[in-house]
């Protein structure tokens, strides 16, 4: 692993917290790759030493049961719902400070992608005395595409239980 | 000291007047109010705790509320569902610490009494010991919900053993529900687990607005994600649908298919995906000619039964000024694996803590919760009286009738959040909370 591309892919998810941050949304779309898959799955209190912990979820649905299941179409469509002036949730627009760490870079089994885990505490203001805190864990894979890294997968791991959130509706 | 400050029964009701079309404030955040709801209405009415599809097997459980009050829902060894307080009979701590599972005991994790999966006392250390052989284990079981019954796998409890069967509590809001839930003989299944999310707004704010609350959809509040997925053409007529309240406390708010493509949606998806639908529930309700598009069961069980997103969800309140929404998708057992994957993503994308309608939802019901704090505003009055006067009756529908966007069912709903709170026993309450007469 060279050094200079963690480092480089660390420098790339701050560049994206501060997009984030400042509402430029359509710039930060335009790191994704066409092709995103963005989920964030529901945590669970289950038994870590039975033999098979939820086993007995209703089935029928594939792949995890998420908040969040996304595309590049639906995330673009988020963007233009808060463009539309109305979102509640953003009219007066969040004061958000995202904090990434503990940012490990390392060879994604397909090539010359890069697997990338990070840590994150999402801090969001909204109005006087709208607070709310979501920490969690992002495992993402990056591709080097002609206009740069690009991401292809994320997987948003919140730490809570109950979301502590009225509305998952910034981006994570 | 609680008890010394409670509000008198007779002056918590007449902060709902729904026959005036006015509800004060102060059910939205007084401690006093929320005290005698948790008393009077969740200690009585049956209250959704589950559904069968979530515990199949001897040993299933989840866990859940009624209430404030934290319970487990388990199927024991002959495959009886019972629903137990979570609430060790020993020193009151929380038995079970865990979303869901399989076992075959509960233990305390305080001092090891064990409870076997029916909510019985099996095993208390040092019984011979120390308690020389004489605990009563017999009469320190868990305690019990004093009623449980199942409605087409959704499963309800009540702590109340002279509240009435659950059928006799649905009443004909049975006929609505079965649209979405008998229209296969598999019926339904949950799709979990749920979403779990806390919003700082009492209870009753969301199960209003899922009983009668069309118009905020097609005004503001959700018109940025209307916008977003239809462009500027996004309401429907006021004639596209009405409002029913079929039983005391529950309704739900409905679609009828005409000419609009937006009224037809549950024609298409009950042809395409239901056809043996019309068998089971005839004409009206087999063929999708009625689109429910959301509703609440009395107290804190709302659905939305729009084609391709169903879901269920759960008020929870948490004091006055909090409350807690579990959701679930819900979907036709039957049906393949890749309709059921894509009915939930919908849901999913569309409600839910994440969804782009529902995302707009929990902000609007804080700031009641926030601008009822002051003494002024805490007593100052709701206006509820869209379509006052103008409630009607259709032969076909069970119920009675608003408008698409009016608030006749916000008024039968507190109509019976009143009548719960003056009355004790349950013979004596109102049969129904309909102003207009049944022709």
């Amino acid at each position: 692993m060279s050094r200079d591309v963690a480092q480089e892919l660390t420098q790339l998810l701050y560049r994206e917290a501060e997009l984030l941050d400042g509402g430029r949304y359509e710039e930060w779309l335009a790191l994704l790759a066409e092709d995103v898959r963005y989920v964030a799955p529901i945590q669970q209190d289950l038994d870590p030493y039975a033999e098979a912990p939820g086993a007995n979820e209703p089935t029928g649905v594939r792949h995890e049961i998420t908040y969040l299941y996304e595309s590049f179409g639906s995330l673009s469509l988020r963007v233009a719902k808060i463009r539309t002036g109305l979102q509640q949730m953003e009219n007066p627009p969040s004061r958000t400070v995202r904090l990434i760490g503990n940012v490990q870079v390392e060879p994604a089994a397909d090539g010359a992608d890069r697997a990338v885990r990070s840590a994150f505490l999402l801090y969001r203001q909204r109005r006087q005395r709208d607070v709310e805190i979501l920490a969690g864990h992002r495992s993402d894979r990056w591709s080097c595409a002609a206009g740069g890294w690009r991401l292809r997968e994320r997987e948003i791991r919140f730490a809570a239980n109950v979301l502590p959130t009225k509305s998952l509706s910034l981006f994570y | 000291m609680r008890g010394e400050h409670r509000i008198d029964v007779a002056e918590a009701a007449r902060l709902v007047q729904p026959d005036s079309g006015r509800i004060n404030r102060r059910i939205f955040g007084d401690e006093r109010v929320h005290e005698l709801e948790l008393e009077r209405i969740f200690a009585r009415c049956w209250l959704f705790v589950g559904h069968e599809s979530q515990i199949p097997r001897a040993g299933d459980f989840v866990t859940t509320y009624m209430g404030e009050d934290p319970v487990i829902v388990a199927r024991d060894t002959r495959g009886a569902i019972g629903v137990f307080l979570n609430n060790c009979t020993h020193k009151g701590r929380t038995v079970c610490q865990l979303d869901r599972g399989n076992t075959k005991s509960f233990t305390c994790p305080y001092h090891g009494w064990t409870y076997r999966t029916d909510g019985t006392l099996s095993g208390v250390p040092y019984t011979r010991e120390a308690y020389y052989g004489e605990i009563d284990k017999d009469a320190l079981g868990l305690k019990h919900a004093a009623q449980v019954e199942s409605y087409r796998g959704l499963i309800f409890a009540t702590w109340d053993p002279s509240a009435p069967s659950l059928v006799d509590y649905l009443g004909d809001m049975a006929w609505y529900l079965d649209i979405a839930l008998d229209r296969t003989a598999a019926g339904t299944q949950l799709v979990g687990p749920p979403q779990k999310f806390r919003v700082h707004a009492n209870w009753k704010t969301g199960a209003e607005n899922f009983i009668s609350d069309f118009q905020h959809a097609q005004t503001i509040a959700h018109a940025s994600a209307l916008k977003a997925l239809q462009g500027n053409d996004f309401r429907a007529a006021v004639t596209d649908g009405v409002q029913a309240n079929p039983a005391p406390g529950h309704g739900l708010f409905m679609f009828r298919a005409n000419d609009d493509p937006r009224t037809r949606g549950n024609v298409e998806f009950m042809t395409l995906n239901t056809p043996g639908a019309p068998n089971r529930l005839g004409e009206l309700r087999g063929t999708g000619q009625i689109d429910p598009i959301a509703g609440t069961v009395f107290p804190n069980l709302s659905f939305n039964f729009m084609p391709g997103i169903p879901n269920l969800r759960m008020w929870m309140p948490k004091g006055p000024h909090e409350m807690e929404v579990w959701t679930w998708g819900i979907v036709d057992a039957g049906l393949p694996d890749a309709v059921k994957t894509q009915m939930y993503r919908s849901f999913q994308f569309m409600f839910g803590v994440g969804g782009v309608v529902e995302q707009d939802d929990g902000d609007q019901w804080q700031e009641v919760s926030e601008a009822s704090r002051g003494w002024i505003g805490r007593n100052e009055w709701s206006h509820i009286g869209m379509g006052l006067g103008r409630e009607f009756r259709d032969p076909e529908l069970p119920g009675e009738l608003g408008l698409l966007i009016s608030e006749s069912n916000a008024r039968a709903f507190y109509r019976r959040w009143r009548d719960l709170l003056l009355t004790d026993d349950w013979a004596d309450l109102p049969a129904s909370t309909n102003r207009v007469p049944q022709s």
